[in-house]
């Protein structure tokens, strides 16, 4: 698996198609009945053998956080009453049923699969399609908001790019990549690195482009930067007075002996560690262990394991010590 | 940097986009971003960050799609349209938002599974009644042949003699 080979910087990818059926308005504007409908269609076309149905009443606040943490339904959805999702059984292929649009596929791997990623959403997509897509041959397919119309598809790459956040060449990338249509988006700046230098690349523009277009741009836009964090990464180590190594370290120790760890340390910490793993400093974990413990850690996912009541020093209590047992092998190089 | 929306705290959450030249930023802090809704990487959605894309001019903001009874002040305020033949109904106000948004206006991707192209050589003669599309043929014929076109006069001539044709047979 080639694309697992850059797992340091491309952390997961995603492929979202919008559809709608033309004999229902769009989700807004429906009644409970045609939800109901429409929820009934989906699960008669898709059988109950290769997806589980998740309906949003049975199940508690929390455990529907937790589906967003783990970016298989979005906030919207899981404040939808009678929202439904129908996730596949190694949770890759997440439908949405009636959030903007009436479907929501999505395909959700680690790494940098974005291929693999359209050929895995195509599939279902054909699957939904016989009851009638709203299709229009000027306009491709139609949803609910003018920003999705054409192809339907967001294809996007979460990347870890803590050397570009630090080094401010996160900044003239994003005027490059925003000339070839794509949009960058994530959480850096000054003071700030709650999100653990993570930023989510997307293209922007979803008609008069083919999907082979979308895919094989993002491909070639990551890539191009993914080579430049790599060399960002070793100018960084290169300048470094120490300060840098300190703090890599420094991390390391922390999540190796903390015993109360808030997510948004946790996360710059992380970063930290995947930084230091990267550059060949610390060994004994791997990169797929580490994205996983992010979401695992993340607030709601930590609640439900603990189950019931609990305040937040007990969550960070359980966060630092599932941390602590990730990184029981991981050591200075 | 100020979060452009509530410009008291800062801002932490950037979005930039560049179309057609064109470069929009909107910067935001947790807080607003949380409000917006595009605060996880999920749910970021392009209308939510940059609503003024949907606005159109007050005149025809009272215009209904006829399907849904959706307004274009609707959408303004939502950034959603209300059914699939919102794009029909009101298609000379939403064409110029879709070419804002998105630059181009012709779709070049795939078609659903079994999806047939209409056939452009064969109008759907079922919706208008017989009187009226005879009469609609005419004016083109008279058209085309004003305008010399006299392939496209045959073509519309044949197909006035075949619904002729028709209509004797009953």
């Amino acid at each position: 698996m080639a694309g697992l080979l850059d797992s340091d910087i491309a952390i997961s990818t995603r492929v979202r198609l919008a559809r709608n059926y033309t004999d229902l308005p769009f989700p807004a504007g429906m009644t409970r009945a045609q939800y109901k409908k429409l929820c009934e269609r989906v699960v008669n076309r898709l059988g109950s053998k290769e997806f589980t149905r998740l309906d949003m009443a049975s199940l508690s606040p929390v455990e529907r956080q937790v589906l967003v943490e783990r970016h298989l339904a979005s906030k919207e959805l899981i404040d939808r009453t009678d929202g439904m999702l129908l996730l596949s059984r190694d949770e890759t292929i997440s439908i949405m049923v009636g959030e903007e649009d009436h479907l929501r596929i999505q395909c959700l791997l680690p790494g940098l699969r974005l291929e693999e990623a359209d050929n895995l959403s195509r599939s279902v997509d054909a699957m939904l399609s016989a009851d009638g897509y709203a299709f229009d041959p000027e306009l491709g397919y139609l949803t609910a908001c003018p920003t999705n119309v054409g192809t339907g598809m967001r294809a996007s790459v979460m990347l870890h790019l803590p050397a570009m956040v630090a080094t401010g060449s996160i900044e003239s990338l994003i005027e490059t990549v925003g000339k070839f249509g794509y949009t960058l988006r994530g959480y850096y700046g000054e003071g700030t690195r709650a999100d653990g230098d993570m930023v989510q690349i997307s293209n922007q523009v979803t008609l008069g482009i083919s999907e082979e277009e979308i895919i094989g741009n993002l491909s070639e836009v990551v890539r191009n930067i993914i080579k430049k964090e790599r060399s960002a990464r070793e100018a960084l180590l290169k300048g470094d007075n120490g300060q840098l190594l300190d703090r890599l370290h420094r991390s390391l120790g922390i999540l190796k002996y903390a015993r109360r760890l808030s997510t948004e340390e946790m996360m710059q910490r992380l970063s930290d560690v995947k930084l230091g793993l990267s550059l060949g400093l610390f060994e004994g974990v791997t990169f797929a262990d580490l994205n996983r413990l992010t979401t695992l850690c993340q607030p709601a996912s930590i609640a439900a394991k603990l189950s019931g009541a609990t305040t937040s020093e007990q969550r960070d209590e359980a966060r630092a010590k599932m941390v602590r047992v990730a990184l029981k092998d991981c050591n200075v190089f | 940097m100020l979060c452009d929306e509530c410009k008291r705290n800062n801002a932490s959450v950037h979005f930039v986009s560049i179309i057609n030249g064109e470069k929009k930023e909107r910067h935001l802090c947790q807080e607003c971003a949380q409000k917006l809704g595009t605060d996880s990487f999920m749910t970021f959605s392009w209308g939510d960050v940059f609503p003024t894309a949907f606005t159109f001019r007050p005149p025809r903001a009272a215009a209904r799609c006829p399907s849904c009874g959706t307004t274009l002040n609707d959408i303004t305020r939502t950034g959603l349209l209300g059914c699939p033949a919102c794009y029909s109904n009101l298609k000379s106000d939403i064409m110029p938002i879709i070419s804002r948004v998105q630059s181009r206006t012709k779709h070049s991707g795939r078609s659903p599974v079994g999806y047939e192209a209409p056939k452009l050589n064969r109008p759907m003669e079922g919706a208008l009644n017989q009187d009226s599309l005879e009469e609609k043929l005419r004016a083109e014929l008279a058209d085309a042949v004003a305008k010399e076109e006299y392939e496209r006069a045959a073509v519309i001539r044949d197909r006035l003699k075949a619904l002729a044709r028709g209509k004797k047979e009953g």
